[in-house]
């Protein structure tokens, strides 16, 4: 059995999906993807992740918070981040901790800081 | 330089006519954030956003034609022999490691570091532009389409740091 942490991405959009895979996989975790809320949801039920990285808007304008708020119930000890395109202060704004985010990586996204926090997460 | 990418994008009927039509002026086009926000908002008048319910295939049209836009002038930055094969990973991460292989065997290591930083300088440089675009869908848009460019510079810098076979 594998003993790289599990991270789960979660994004409607399969080209950031694939090149965050790629960059988290290079880098020892074991990534895996879904491409909305819904089916997010599903996946981290399913695969029971270490850590999820998630969009904000999916099928709906704030899908990533929807469901975020549904993981941190039903497994409040796995950190939640939240990939963003609004900006840091927008996001400062939209109930970050409301939803129960870990924490927010503004896109483009600073890699050598990601990998850092979570691994930091991974260890812990 | 004749017509703006948003009159292109107005006398195209899908997405990948689009793409090619941008392809074919070779970086010969403007694309300030006043161009930016053009095409956004003919992008919008097709393909209009909502809250609920959102058509996920006509937000990936969205990031597919700021992609379009963005990839053929970063690519201006590198050599234009090499631009064929940075177009191939912009487009599709997966390619990244047979490129780099290839393009590390005809160039060497210091030149695919050179095309990485020159690259780097361009995605800023667009970076830049969009940030100067006011808050909202369209400036969404194109945080989305560039940020898959970053995100596939970094792999091709995790390529070119992998020892060679």
């Amino acid at each position: 059995m594998s003993d790289k942490k599990k991270v789960l991405i979660i994004d409607d959009d399969p080209a950031i999906c694939e090149s965050v895979k790629a960059i988290l996989d290079a880098n020892g975790f074991d990534a895996s993807f879904a491409l909305s809320g819904k089916e997010g949801l599903e996946a981290f039920r399913k695969t029971n992740p270490d850590i999820v990285l998630c969009d904000m808007m999916m099928e709906d304008i704030d899908s990533g918070g929807q469901v975020t708020k549904i993981m941190k119930t039903e497994r409040p000890g796995t950190p939640v981040f939240l990939l963003s395109t609004i900006g840091d202060a927008t996001a400062a704004n939209v109930g970050l901790a409301e939803y129960g985010f870990s924490g927010v990586f503004q896109k483009p996204v600073n890699f050598d800081l990601l990998l850092a926090v979570i691994g930091r997460y991974a260890k812990a | 330089m004749t017509a703006t990418l948003a009159e292109l994008f107005r006398r195209r009927p899908d997405p990948e006519s689009f793409r090619a039509a941008v392809r074919a002026l070779d970086g010969d086009f403007a694309l300030g954030s006043a161009d930016m926000i053009a095409l956004g908002e003919a992008y919008f008048e097709r393909y209009p956003d909502r809250l609920r319910e959102r058509n996920t295939a006509e937000v990936l049209i969205g990031y597919a034609v700021t992609r379009a836009a963005l990839a053929e002038k970063a690519v201006l930055a590198v050599p234009a022999p090499r631009r064929d094969a940075y177009r191939a990973v912009l487009d599709d991460v997966s390619r990244a490691g047979p490129v780099v292989a290839a393009l590390l065997e005809a160039h060497g290591r210091a030149v695919l570091l050179a095309d990485q930083a020159a690259l780097k300088a361009a995605l800023d440089g667009l970076k830049a532009v969009i940030d100067d675009i006011p808050k909202g869908l369209i400036k969404e848009r194109f945080v989305g389409g560039i940020s898959n460019f970053y995100n596939i510079l970094y792999v091709l810098g995790l390529k070119l740091r992998e020892p060679l076979l």
